[in-house]
């Protein structure tokens, strides 16, 4: 069972739609205690850094969070839900992150159009089960205008005037800067592919 | 850098789309689910439903076409028309939409795009703005479905919205709208100078030499057309072609969107 995380984010019928497509073994729940029992968890992005970071500490999610991560079970985080698996933000002010991966996220910064809006191609840099099957030339749809450095963990990265990780990947822990479930078929082979690895052990065939 | 979007608009009304669109294999050409999908199939970049029925919320339609549209399509789509305030914006996202567009109510009270930008993020903030052009070679902010004029200089107003939280503009010329002219080349390049986000360029497409020009001209983010492609003049898979033999950098078609999953 996947659970979609529920902390009072945005619309989530577009995410719960696309992942119907590869499984029916999904709940969408806030309560701590069903997000402990799921054998995978994603969680949704939606709105500023501080307060998401906010939203599940009030309901008490980020414990749960930690614990499915550090029991090596699938999570996937999406949009500003793979920022806070970093070590903080600097969105409205210094926000703390999970910590799960090094590094900060900043706004876009120089000459860069600001917010990053639109189809930005991908580029892989490691092999992971998240990002197996993806071609040399696969593109997705970012709206966003602050960044996750690129790192270890990085899967892929794309370019706005700079670099920055646009899916990021290490064993259990899974990421991307765009909606999968907005970016056709590139979107739908992320999400294939994490489904797969929650039914057919963690993903993590990694390389460094 | 991102690549080029081709935008197709459909024009909403009590949740159908009107102006008849001319596809062949329509089963319903009101559906704004099947429309959506087949753009998407084309190769569109994304989706701008117009709700046309001017009234003060989103109506119940709209919002049920719109939580409709976001089952089913694996694009973004942004909805505008008639929208007020912060909780119409909260509204039309809740449902399912990916940004929302502003006109006539951001000119009215700009502090609506702070509020947004604030609670949303200005990526899902669009302001659209209707401008004419003056005989002075200005430009004028028309609101209220470009009945209305503001006496607004758009260039200003264009960065007095985005210093206010739009995180991209749609741009329409009125005096090119419909005509198949071209795009305004002028006055898109005037507000592509004066801001730093992303701007929709719309109003005059005529033909696939249009987009190169305003793409390579006024370096926009993206083009919209509404008619040219209802009417099947302009397929968006032959345009994206021939932008991309002219080395406009557009997001491919062929094995990407076939059905790989």
């Amino acid at each position: 069972m996947i659970a979609v995380i529920d902390y009072g984010a945005g619309n989530v019928g577009s995410l719960l739609a696309a992942l119907a497509k590869h499984t029916s073994e999904v709940i969408f729940t806030g309560d701590p205690h069903a997000l402990r029992a799921a054998d995978a968890a994603i969680l949704p992005g939606d709105g500023a850094f501080g307060a998401t970071m906010d939203a599940l500490r009030t309901r008490e999610l980020l414990p749960a969070i930690s614990e499915i991560i550090t029991d090596g079970k699938p999570f996937l985080g999406i949009c500003v839900g793979m920022q806070i698996l970093f070590e903080g933000s600097d969105e409205f002010g210094a926000t703390r992150g999970l910590g799960i991966f090094a590094g900060e996220v900043t706004r876009f910064k120089g000459t860069s159009r600001v917010p990053h809006i639109g189809w930005t191609k991908l580029e892989i840099l490691r092999d992971h089960g998240f990002v197996s099957g993806l071609s040399a030339s696969e593109y997705a749809y970012f709206m966003h205008s602050h960044r996750a450095p690129v790192v270890r963990a990085t899967a892929a990265r794309a370019d706005n005037e700079g670099a920055f990780s646009a899916v990021v990947a290490e064993r259990n822990v899974m990421g991307t800067q765009f909606h999968p479930e907005k970016s056709q078929a590139t979107g739908a082979r992320l999400l294939a592919n994490f489904v797969k690895g929650t039914t057919h052990g963690t993903p993590s065939h990694c390389s460094a | 850098m991102p690549s080029r979007r081709i935008i197709p608009c459909l024009d909403l009304k009590g949740g159908r789309v009107v102006k008849g669109i001319r596809f062949a294999n329509l089963r319903d050409a009101g559906d704004p689910v099947e429309l959506a999908k087949q753009y998407e199939a084309q190769g569109a970049d994304e989706v701008v439903f117009l709700d046309i029925a001017a009234t003060l919320e989103p109506r119940k339609a709209t919002l049920d076409a719109v939580q409709r549209v976001a089952a089913e399509l694996t694009i973004p789509f942004t909805v505008g028309g008639g929208v007020d305030s912060v909780e119409d914006i909260h509204r039309l996202l809740h449902a399912g939409c990916d940004k929302v567009s502003l006109n006539s109510a951001a000119v009215r009270n700009p502090n609506v795009l702070v509020d947004a930008a604030r609670r949303f993020g200005s990526q899902c903030v669009v302001v659209a703005i209707d401008a004419r052009r003056l005989p002075d070679a200005h430009f004028e902010v028309m609101t209220g479905g470009a009945t209305v004029a503001t006496g607004l200089d758009a260039v200003r107003w264009a960065r007095t919205a985005v210093d206010c939280g739009a995180g991209e503009l749609l741009i329409t010329s009125i005096d090119r709208d419909g005509t198949k002219s071209g795009f305004d080349l002028p006055l898109l390049r005037e507000i592509r100078d004066a801001v730093n986000v992303p701007i929709i360029a719309s109003g005059g497409a005529g033909s696939a030499e249009d987009f190169a020009q305003v793409f390579v001209d006024c370096d926009v983010d993206a083009a919209l057309a509404a008619s040219l492609f209802h009417y099947g003049e302009l397929s968006i898979g032959d345009l994206k072609t021939f932008l991309s033999r002219r080395g406009i950098d557009v997001r491919p078609l062929g094995p990407l969107i076939a059905g790989r999953v």
